[in-house]
């Protein structure tokens, strides 16, 4: 017994030290399973009304950019609206497969990380804006992420950088397809991977979503190809393209509604090998 | 503890959380560390309080910011680690006041010079662990590094700057003239 307190006095800071950062990783780690976290706990509750204070601050310097970037994206709408419908009264329209199912609900950032290897986006919408988990965030510019977490009020989004990622894009004018991932390094640089190398690409040509998972509409940007490295050793090329949104000065963006992703999502469950 | 030392720490970490939070945390600079200065707090706490007791105000003053900024228990994993090293840091390099119970870590009692590298080592501390936890993994290491060496410097900097500004020496000087 005074062994035992000897060795209690003797190594009582180690022991609070394991304890403590026991208690700290148990903790972190299971903030890191997002999957059936619910983000409705006090915590985020309190983290976003003191995120959505600082975001006020921040807005204000920012005006100037978002202004720009707005009215660019005004002229762009603009100009599409000469060719809204460019179909003369008595040729044949096109089939109902091809009318948009995407509605957008537009909303602003309230937290955005960049320097993780997982990073979050929070968002200002959330149950109470029809806001669901599985859905894609997008602004004019390019990809932004998909929603994993929604509260009451806020919505969390996962950046497309994260080394947990994968969306599938395809080549704007080849339309060779592959996977857009994230090697956690630098976080506006993303690969391209299954992009087979009989496909011509060549630097300075755009990506954009597949369309294929229903997250993103077709044909967003998202990226320009920087750099090609052929792998003697398989049939693919290795693709670097730098994103077209710069995801460290957004405040606005889309959230992206498929009104049809529930009845494909379904469909796909049928499908005997898909796990 | 006499209560002066509860109230005046009390202040000043409400004023670095307000910093760290509304501040700090906003800051981004690409592909680099963020800047911290919540650890001075821990780094002021007086010398003559048992290092279990400032191991256990670090775990709660990180686990408060982790609270407030949603990210898990990484700052109170990161800074109970800091605490931890202080005891040690504190032993082998000794404060210019000596055996002084009462003297406080800082500026004012110590000197400017035996408070640069004592919050120097103790960040390097800090910013390492707190990097490679959030990693969980010794991969990437070069990467991880750079990111915690640029930390260090980013939040050694401003820790100094605070201290400094907020030192009763700088302003009796500047009171003088």
């Amino acid at each position: 017994m005074r062994n035992l307190f000897y060795l209690l006095d003797r190594f009582h800071l180690i022991l609070l030290l394991f304890l403590l950062e026991g208690i700290a990783i148990f903790s972190l780690s299971k903030h890191y399973e997002y999957q059936d976290a619910r983000i409705t706990n006090m915590s985020a509750a309190i983290a976003g009304k003191v995120f959505e204070i600082r975001s006020g601050i921040a807005d204000y310097f920012r005006m100037k950019g978002e202004n720009r970037r707005l009215s660019q994206e005004n002229a762009v709408l603009l100009a599409k609206m000469e060719f809204v419908f460019p179909y003369t009264a008595d040729s044949l329209l096109p089939m109902e497969s091809d009318v948009s199912t995407f509605s957008y609900i537009p909303a602003k950032i309230i937290d955005n990380s960049i320097t993780e290897s997982i990073n979050y986006l929070m968002l200002n919408k959330g149950l109470g804006d029809q806001v669901n988990t599985g859905e894609g965030v997008i602004t004019s510019d390019g990809v932004v992420g998909i929603i994993t977490h929604v509260s009451e009020n806020y919505s969390l989004a996962m950046s497309v950088i994260s080394t947990k990622s994968r969306i599938s894009v395809k080549h704007k004018t080849l339309g060779a397809f592959g996977n857009l991932t994230w090697d956690g390094v630098d976080p506006f640089v993303m690969s391209v991977d299954n992009v087979s190398k009989t496909n011509p690409v060549a630097v300075g040509d755009t990506f954009v979503t597949a369309g294929y998972s229903n997250f993103f509409p077709p044909d967003i940007p998202v990226g320009i190809v920087t750099d090609i490295q052929q792998d003697p050793a398989t049939s693919f090329l290795y693709i670097d393209v730098k994103l077209s949104n710069r995801l460290d000065k957004l405040d606005y963006v889309y959230i992206v509604q498929s009104k049809d992703k529930p009845e494909i999502d379904s469909l796909l469950l049928l499908r005997p090998q898909f796990k | 503890m006499s209560p002066r030392y509860a109230i005046q720490g009390f202040f000043i970490y409400i004023g670095l959380m307000l910093l760290q939070i509304f501040i700090m945390d906003g800051v981004d600079i690409v592909g680099f560390g963020k800047p911290m200065v919540y650890m001075l707090f821990i780094l002021l706490v007086p010398v003559s309080i048992p290092a279990a007791l400032v191991m256990i105000l670090g775990f709660f003053t990180g686990l408060s910011l982790d609270l407030l900024t949603n990210s898990g228990g990484l700052h109170a994993a990161s800074l109970t680690m800091m605490a931890f090293a202080r005891k040690f840091i504190l032993q082998i390099y000794t404060p210019t006041s000596g055996n002084d119970k009462t003297a406080l870590p800082d500026i004012e009692d110590q000197g400017f010079q035996w408070f640069a590298l004592y919050s120097f080592l103790l960040i390097v501390v800090h910013q390492f662990s707190y990097y490679f936890i959030e990693r969980f993994s010794f991969s990437n290491f070069m990467f991880t590094t750079v990111r915690a060496l640029s930390g260090i410097v980013i939040s050694t900097i401003l820790v100094w700057l605070i201290a400094l500004l907020s030192s009763p020496v700088v302003r009796k000087r500047k009171g003088r003239r």
